[in-house]
């Protein structure tokens, strides 16, 4: 009835059966062991028995993070090299590679050996995380030994789909994680647990199951409409859901990991709607690229701040397209929502000029609220549908 | 803290009945008498690139 084989974080009944196992070894260890063995040892042998006996394709993943480590070694505490760029190329190079395969299929490298040895379950995210440390503990690199490169790149609640954590703060976390073992937590973990639960497993599996399973697609512009609304509420459920069971696991074994959704449909315009629509995601792109192009278009001192502002969002969201994969749908996808937040902070710096509202004019606030989350939605789910493939 | 947990009525109700209807009874299959398309969850997603 069980397999306990290839298992992916949250996917199956065997995977909540190893989810309580860790929280029960765990919970042991914290009553047992806490004065002799660290956390960090834990969670290394947790990870490590997880991914190399129930996670496909442990090979390559621990190959994946040694070449990793090996390039933060060398360009952080070895050469203690300057320039980002190239040593971020590296990092990101599988993660090219691999998006590069998906989109030419027909490339048949050695008899598909390449393709096998990089494509690895997680590799976005993990990159994302890497690059993350690179960037930020350069300087510190003494303090990332590679237990601690480990536990951070490979923590099982979001090692395949986030969110997004950064170092200092999951190091911070798993330095007081004996401590953070206490009733209240549990109490928050559970309720986590019960909310992402219903999410994922009843509401989005539900939509799927009843209505976008069975939409005929007829070509029709219903069948567009109803699939477009349909997709956009079943992935927010089913993403959300999978977040909170990230959050759940990673409370009650006492690693707080940030929260990734927060009513995002209410949000008024594209930038509070990245606040609360894949956070994580949000927080890194602004960290680690919009910032940095708009600090280097900044120097260069040719443009208005204004177009330096719009360059550098319209950039970030085409990465992100980039991101997803090489695939037409994803990087249109990402280049629209790049068109959205330029749009909004034209109108944002033209609202600021003229001290006025530049469209609605003297409008009641309540009711612009209600306009702007409406259209918002709307452009939202335009976004995601192409994201989604389903249109082209 | 006791009410905190039972305070989730509604998630509660949602999980049971949905279990139910879902995975229990499998409704789908007979609302839908020919239903082989697999659901595809954002794990599925991510995974069908591997």
């Amino acid at each position: 009835m069980f397999k306990f084989s290839n298992i992916l974080p949250f996917a199956s009944l065997e995977f909540f059966a190893f989810m309580l196992f860790v929280i029960l070894l765990i919970l042991f260890s914290k009553r047992f062991f806490q004065k002799r063995i660290k956390f960090e040892w834990i969670i290394a042998f947790i990870s490590f028995s997880y991914l190399f006996f129930l996670f496909p394709k442990p090979i390559q993943l621990f190959g994946l993070l040694i070449y990793l480590y090996g390039i933060y070694y060398l360009f952080a505490r070895k050469l203690h090299y300057e320039n980002l760029l190239l040593p971020i190329i590296l990092i990101s190079l599988p993660l090219f590679f691999m998006k590069f395969i998906n989109v030419n299929p027909g490339i048949d490298l050695k008899n598909g050996i390449i393709q096998t040895i990089f494509q690895v379950a997680g590799l976005s995210f993990i990159t994302f995380r890497v690059i993350q440390l690179y960037i930020d503990e350069r300087e510190n690199a003494e303090k990332v030994s590679f237990l601690s490169f480990f536990n951070f790149t490979t923590f099982i609640p979001t090692l395949l789909i986030g969110p997004l954590d950064k170092f200092n703060r999951f190091n911070t976390e798993i330095k007081s994680a004996y401590a953070s073992i206490n009733a209240e937590n549990y109490l928050l973990a559970f309720n986590f647990l019960l909310k992402g639960l219903v999410y994922k497993f009843i509401i989005a599996e539900a939509i799927n199951r009843f209505v976008m399973s069975h939409l005929i697609n007829d070509g029709s512009v219903i069948y567009h409409l109803t699939m477009m609304y349909t997709y956009l509420v079943f992935l927010f459920f089913d993403f959300a859901g999978y977040s909170l069971l990230a959050m759940s696991f990673g409370k009650f074994i006492g690693i707080s990991v940030p929260f990734n959704f927060d009513k995002p449909f209410l949000s008024e315009n594209p930038k509070m709607f990245w606040q609360r629509w894949h956070k994580s995601l949000g927080d890194w792109l602004n960290d680690y690229f919009f910032k940095p192009v708009f600090k280097e278009l900044t120097s260069k001192n040719i443009l208005t701040s204004i177009k330096r502002q719009n360059i550098a969002l319209f950039l970030t969201f085409t990465l992100m397209g980039f991101w997803n994969g090489f695939e037409l749908h994803f990087i249109i996808s990402g280049v629209l929502f790049g068109l959205y937040s330029m749009i909004h902070n034209y109108y944002f710096y033209l609202c600021k000029k003229n001290k006025k509202d530049v469209l609605f004019g003297n409008l009641n606030p309540t009711i612009v609220k209600y306009i702007s989350i409406f259209i918002l939605f709307n452009c939202v789910a335009i976004a995601i549908y192409i994201f989604s493939g389903k249109l082209f | 803290m006791k009410k905190t947990i039972l305070n989730n009525y509604f998630l509660y109700l949602l999980l049971i009945l949905g279990y139910l209807v879902i995975y229990y009874f499998d409704v789908e299959k007979i609302i839908y008498k020919e239903c082989d398309e697999k659901p595809k969850s954002k794990i599925d997603f991510v995974y069908q690139q591997f």
